[in-house]
């Protein structure tokens, strides 16, 4: 007989809700996590962009293949560089690059280890892209600004490009950004403010002129915090981010490699090196010079972010909740246009984020204005001017990053490094007792095919200025066999006489691709016979 | 107000507007249709900023026209097989091309094109408003009428124009009487017949029309029955005229087998087909799905089901050009031929838009619509500018030519792509006096060897070459030209500007 009881359990209460069904279980979730399904798809997008083609453009550059070779040195030889360690940069960016190198192990090795390599930059990429939604969402923005900051970082060409290369300012980007994060905390955690100076210490580590945003990060730390408990924010990230920089400066102090001396590497020697690298750079709009130069390499990239990214950030200046944000900007800025200052290429890469949250909160402030502010008082149709706006300017700018991000996608730089890689394979057996000089994007891969490291494959650099290496060359450019000549060292042969009397007594054995492109194997004739700069000279030919 | 009696004052009571007479009837007519007005003069303006002498095919045309005319009237040889690789019929829009082109010269023919298309826009924007109402129907005005074939054909002097109207036409001409009568949709079988036989390629989009002919009567609460009726009334209709017309005309059959049907296959990559195709008429297809979605979110009775199928079917034809030269594995009149796609596509992109846009709500944003749209009239003259300036301006070859080319006399001329010359100097040959670099035969030789044989015997009075479609012959010939001893000297070297560069013109005389 059934109970009354069980009779009431087994039916359905008619008051009690039924079950969603899974369907709407999903739906629910969802809608739940706007955020959550908004960062996922754009990132998705992002990294899909970014990963296509990702190893055959750019053109693999010097400094990625030394700081995988610096990272190789760290897993391999225990050492922070693969030659002597001369403090220029801190180490800790190449560190990230040697924890992340389980990656590409994952997937085969093709012919170029920098090429093979670059696919850990996506994660980074990727959680940068996620960074900057998040400070946009922390400095007040609504869900579809933060939306067009991450799309601006990601998808400009300019940032396709450059955060597929191996540069250790991709690295401090996610923690200068991951600081922001914890700054801007809507919790206001005194702990969270000492995680934003640990993440500001590792981002100045990674690549210390992160160091230029600081200030703007204290400008946000001071509006994260509560008044009450500033002090205590302040000193707790004070002490954090300058206790881990600290070591950095301990590391050198207990080498006896703080300060400049005979026989020896030194902190403040490579720095001095550092800030007299630009001494005669130019000035950023002064028309051809290093730094213009460098502009408009960024340019032929992209001109809208740029652009608008200054602009954004002038305006930006006068918005209360964007502040933070473009000062940190302004500050990259005005460091870049100093007349005189070394200006690297992958400087633009820390600037980037700032310029993407600085465009997007632009937009976002001249929406509200339109929509409910001064703008709407006194321009009729105000909401629809300001649609016809955002739709003419989407429409502009979208083809120039379609075509931007598919010559990124589909275009091949780097077959000339492949096809030199696989002549050396094939054609130089032994490869024990061989001295191969190259640049530092094919390093990486003559140390692969059995060239011993420093020595054997050598890095064009220091068989003139690492005394390490010159010893082992007591008869020059005679003790060298090969020199594997990219546009990277034909550019910069003058202060490096071995490297340039090597070159001009060797022949061509083989020969890829041609202009700037051009990669010439080149063996080194060491009967002397051979002699280029004489036959020039002589008006002869090789 | 006096005492207690409130007065209302109540608007007084307005005409209906049949009992307002033709006067007032008229400015109302044209209050409500000002979008549409603005559309076609954007239409006109857009397009009159292309300029450039006659392209080829339109040469070849309004010249064969004349030459048909001539024959119809006086029974003038024409001295050519036009029908056989022609593809549409030689003797409708030549002929009447060329009688505008005999009034009014190039121009007057080119605004005879302008005037189809401008009708084209016209249809487009009656279908979208039977179908989906007078705001998707202003938003397919404009996405239509300013889009990049429609610039394009509504300069151009051939008979894409002239069948895109029609197609425009026979498609209203279906949608229009959906309630009445299923015996009205016969209206529309000459309309598309004619369309077939002026251009041999629209005939892939009669089965369209017949479908639309179809599903609407469903789509606007009508019964299936009476749809497949209607349909089917359709279908037999164009079949039988069809079926007439090539039977009254049997030199058809070959200039459709030859250009259309039986066409020989090329090898262009598929990518570029795809592209040329998004390019040109890749956001009317996508606003088209937007278009479909909408739709099928609308009202749940039974009118979804096949305006569904409707919107699809219209949307679907879009691809139509793309697919079949996709399949023919060529690009050649692509960017005309997506426009084809678009007439049918246009009225679902339109309520896409207009859709997402919220237009006739309390909410729309109008501003969004208008953006888009002048964004895709941009993107369409960045399109058809460069394109409509691809080929040489032919003005000062022409002009170089002129005194050279002698009147009453059998002279021979060998000129690549020599039907510009042919049509601007018409009055100064005969057809036979022009020769060309795609064939040529003498005494009994063809290929190189004859070239080679005629320019030794000095056959040639003038060879006219630019390295263009023919290049690789023309380095052939150069070379024969040359040779010792010459019969011939370069007379002079004639710059034809277009959009990538300039082109030369080298014209060899016989010494």
């Amino acid at each position: 007989m059934t109970s009354v009881v069980e009779v009431v359990t087994a039916q359905p209460s008619a008051e009690e809700p039924a079950a969603p069904s899974p369907r709407g279980r999903i739906a629910l979730w969802a809608a739940a996590r706007p955020d959550l399904i908004l960062i996922t798809a754009l990132v998705l997008v992002v990294v899909a962009v970014q990963g296509v083609n990702i190893a055959n453009f750019p053109t693999v550059s010097d400094d990625e293949g030394t700081y995988l070779a610096q990272a190789w040195a760290i897993q391999h030889e225990g050492a922070l560089a693969h030659y002597s360690y001369w403090y220029d940069h801190p180490p800790l960016g190449w560190l990230q690059i040697a924890m992340l190198s389980w990656i590409p192990a994952l997937f085969d090795h093709g012919a170029n280890v920098v090429m093979q390599a670059r696919i850990i930059m996506l994660p980074v990429t990727a959680i940068s892209s996620v960074l900057v939604y998040l400070v946009a969402r922390r400095i007040d923005l609504p869900r579809w600004a933060a939306a067009l900051a991450l799309v601006v970082f990601g998808l400009s060409p300019l940032s396709v490009t450059m955060q597929r290369e191996i540069y250790l300012d991709n690295f401090a980007v996610p923690w200068i950004l991951a600081a922001f994060v914890f700054a801007l905390s809507a919790r206001r955690h005194l702990w969270h403010h000492i995680a934003a100076g640990v993440c500001a210490g590792i981002a100045v580590l990674s690549k210390e002129t992160m160091v230029i945003a600081v200030p703007a990060l204290i400008m946000a730390l001071w509006r994260g915090s509560d008044r009450s408990t500033r002090i205590f924010s302040m000193v707790g990230f004070a002490m954090s981010f300058l206790l881990l920089d600290f070591q950095y400066l301990l590391y050198a102090l207990l080498k006896g490699e703080l300060l400049p001396g005979v026989g020896h590497n030194s902190l403040i020697g490579a720095l001095q090196f550092q800030l007299s690298r630009g001494g005669n750079s130019g000035w950023l709009l002064q028309t051809g010079s290093v730094t213009n130069l460098t502009l408009h390499w960024w340019l032929v990239r992209d001109p809208v972010i740029l652009i608008a990214g200054v602009g954004a950030t002038i305006v930006a200046l006068f918005v209360r909740r964007l502040r933070q944000v473009a000062v940190a900007s302004a500050l990259l800025v005005l460091v870049a246009a100093r007349p005189g200052g070394y200006l690297p290429a992958m400087y633009v890469l820390q600037v980037l984020p700032f310029f993407a949250l600085c465009i997007a909160g632009v937009a976002d402030a001249a929406a509200r204005q339109f929509q409910s502010g001064r703008v709407s008082r006194w321009l009729p149709q105000s909401r629809n001017v300001l649609a016809f706006g955002a739709v003419i300017l989407a429409g502009l700018v979208a083809p120039h990053w379609e075509t931007g991000d598919e010559t990124a996608d589909t275009a091949y730089s780097n077959q000339e490094y492949v096809q030199a890689s696989a002549w050396i394979r094939a054609h130089i057996p032994d490869r024990t007792g061989v001295r191969i000089v190259a640049d530092d994007a094919m390093w990486p891969d003559l140390v692969a095919q059995g060239f011993k490291p420093g020595l054997g494959a050598i890095w064009f650099y220091k068989v003139d200025l690492d005394p390490a290496v010159t010893k082992t060359l007591p008869h020059g450019w005679k003790d060298l066999d090969y020199v594997v000549s990219s546009s990277i060292i034909r550019e910069d042969p003058n202060g490096l006489p071995t490297v340039r009397a090597a070159m001009e007594h060797s022949v061509v054995v083989a020969h890829f691709g041609t202009g700037t492109q051009e990669i010439d194997i080149l063996r080194v004739d060491k009967t002397g016979q051979t002699n280029h700069a004489a036959n020039t000279t002589n008006g002869g030919g090789q | 107000m006096t005492g207690d009696t409130t007065v209302v004052a109540l608007p007084a009571p307005r005409k209906p507007l049949e009992a307002r007479g033709t006067a007032a009837r008229v400015p109302a007519a044209l209050r409500t249709r000002w979008p549409l007005f603005a559309v076609l003069a954007l239409q006109i303006g857009l397009a009159y900023m292309l300029t450039n002498t006659a392209f080829e095919d339109e040469a070849l045309y309004l010249y064969a026209g004349h030459r048909e005319l001539g024959w119809l009237l006086h029974h003038t040889p024409t001295y050519d097989t036009y029908a056989s690789y022609f593809s549409g019929a030689p003797f409708l829009y030549p002929v009447l091309a060329a009688l505008v082109d005999g009034l009014l010269g190039l121009e007057g023919a080119r605004a005879l094109s302008l005037v189809f298309m401008l009708g084209a826009t016209t249809f487009v924007w009656m279908t979208a408003r039977r179908l989906y109402g007078r705001q998707a129907a202003i938003v397919a005005a404009a996405l239509f009428g300013v889009s990049a074939p429609t610039l394009f054909l509504s300069r151009l002097a051939t008979y894409d124009a002239l069948c895109v109207f029609l197609l425009a036409l026979a498609l209203w001409l279906v949608v229009r009487p959906a309630r009445a009568n299923p015996a009205w949709v016969l209206l529309a079988a000459p309309v598309l017949v004619l369309a077939a036989a002026s251009k041999y390629a629209s005939a892939l989009y009669l089965p369209t029309v017949v479908a639309a002919a179809l599903l609407v009567v469903p789509a606007t609460g009508g019964s299936w029955a009476r749809a497949c009726v209607r349909g089917g009334l359709l279908a037999v209709g164009v079949t039988g005229l069809g079926w007439a017309a090539l039977t009254a005309w049997p030199d058809l059959r070959t200039g459709l087998s030859q250009t259309t049907v039986n066409r020989a296959a090329g090898a262009e990559p598929l990518s570029n087909i795809l592209r040329l195709s998004a390019v040109w008429g890749g956001w009317i297809a996508a606003l088209a799905i937007v278009g479909v979605w909408f739709v099928a979110r609308g009202q749940r009775d039974a009118k979804r089901v096949p305006g569904v199928l409707l919107a699809a079917t219209l949307m679907l034809t879009a691809t139509l050009a793309t697919l079949y030269q996709a399949h023919l594995g060529t690009s050649v009149s692509l960017h005309k031929h997506v426009g084809f796609g678009l007439l049918f596509a246009a009225p679902v992109a339109g309520l896409g838009l207009a859709s997402v846009a919220k237009l006739g709500q309390l909410r729309a944003v109008p501003g969004f619509a208008l953006g888009v749209c002048v964004l895709l009239a941009f993107y369409a003259n960045h399109a058809v500018s460069p394109t409509f300036g691809g080929w040489p301006n032919s003005s000062r070859e022409v002009a170089a030519l002129r005194p050279l080319v002698v009147p009453g006399q059998s002279q021979k001329y060998l000129v690549e792509e020599n039907e510009i010359p042919r049509y601007y100097l018409a009055n100064q040959a005969e057809p036979y006096e022009w020769l060309t670099t795609y064939f040529f035969q003498y005494k009994a030789l063809t290929g190189v060897p004859a070239y080679q044989a005629a320019i030794h015997d000095g056959y040639f009075n003038l060879v006219v070459l630019d390295f263009g479609p023919t290049a690789a012959l023309d380095r052939q010939l150069t070379t024969l030209l040359k040779a010792e001893p010459t019969k011939y000297r370069l007379l002079t070297q004639v710059p034809g500007e277009t959009s990538h560069g300039n082109q030369t013109y080298y014209i060899w005389q016989r010494q």
